[in-house]
């Protein structure tokens, strides 16, 4: 995709008319301006995300939903979060739905009754993954990346279950 | 405020509401009241002004690295890493890495090298530590780039509440 190998600033009319093969015409008919074709592209990518994610019809526990929220965001033939990025590099105003998007999930964990921060907190380890994966691939290895997914699900950071210090 | 100050303030606010792409020398001097030839005396281009930027944060990211890799000192790295992510200068960590992947590119190197060397110092510990140590720094991260899309998302007690269970400390503590 060509957000992915150019950078986001790449994304022009003329080089998603390449990628797609519509011809000047058929793309410009539809989108008059690259703001209008970002606003489509975001729009319709927060909805392929939420979908996947089963916002509207959220699980019932806590893991189901966090394990659910790490399938969507970190699967790697999904494309629609990138998105976001495009977003933030060209025009923040069109984020509105992403935000709220985020907001209607962090509701779901603080109205469970319980207290939200550990689920606040895996969802964003899960968010940092995915960025890492986005800004600098190198950074894990395969195996330490499927460590990292594996241990997020069981991550309680909230009750300080963290090493004070590994003993010599 | 000396104009090179008031320059590199303005980026953060320029950034989040017209994109990281839109950070021109043209909105720069928008925002900072600063003429584009007292811009250009400070910086000569937009990309020494991204450089600023990296070099502050590679300025944060030497306090990690001078903590060393003695594993006992590993909450200590979590605090310093925190400080890098979230220094109120570019308002979150990811300012200065997505400003580099659009507009200069070549910086991204200097940034990802040094992460390397963070990531290094945990090197010695066991998976068992190792992971929940990882995800904290992913955690930070992850909230740095959700400050950059939606800085209200959360209430000031779940912000404290998310930094404590991470660094030990509440957000306004971390630079203290």
């Amino acid at each position: 995709m060509i957000a992915l190998r150019e950078g986001p600033s790449a994304v022009t009319v003329d080089a998603v008319m390449n990628e797609t093969g519509f011809s000047r015409g058929g793309v410009t008919h539809y989108f008059p301006s690259q703001h209008a074709l970002l606003k489509e592209v975001l729009s319709v990518s927060l909805r392929q995300y939420a979908q996947r994610l089963g916002a509207d019809t959220p699980a019932p526990t806590e893991a189901e939903r966090t394990e659910r929220y790490a399938s969507a965001t970190l699967d790697v033939d999904s494309l629609d979060r990138v998105a976001l990025m495009l977003g933030l590099a060209e025009a923040p105003a069109l984020l509105d739905e992403w935000i709220a998007l985020y907001r209607q999930l962090d509701e779901v964990e603080r109205q469970s009754g319980a207290s939200p921060t550990d689920s606040f907190l895996r969802r964003l380890a899960v968010d940092g993954l995915w960025w890492t994966r986005m800004t600098d691939p190198e950074r894990f290895t395969p195996e330490q990346f499927e460590a990292l997914v594996e241990g997020v699900l069981s991550w309680t950071p909230s009750r300080g279950a963290r090493p004070e210090g590994v003993q010599a | 405020m000396k104009a090179k100050q008031r320059i590199l303030d303005a980026v953060p606010g320029i950034a989040t509401s017209r994109g990281l792409s839109h950070v021109t020398l043209a909105a720069i001097k928008e925002e900072s009241g600063v003429s584009k030839s007292g811009i250009l005396y400070h910086f000569g281009s937009k990309v020494e002004i991204v450089q600023a930027l990296v070099d502050l944060m590679l300025k944060h990211g030497s306090e990690v690295e001078n903590i060393g890799d003695d594993p006992a000192k590993v909450r200590e790295r979590d605090l310093a890493y925190a400080r890098c992510n979230f220094d109120p200068a570019y308002s979150a960590i990811p300012l200065p890495w997505a400003l580099a992947m659009t507009a200069a590119p070549e910086l991204i190197e200097e940034l990802s090298e040094q992460a390397r060397r963070i990531d290094a110092l945990e090197a010695e510990l066991p998976e068992s530590d190792w992971v929940p140590t990882m995800l904290t720094r992913l955690a930070l991260d992850g909230l740095s780039w959700s400050d950059l899309i939606d800085k209200e998302r959360f209430t000031a007690e779940e912000r404290d509440a998310l930094f404590t269970s991470l660094v030990g400390c509440p957000e306004d503590q971390v630079h203290s």
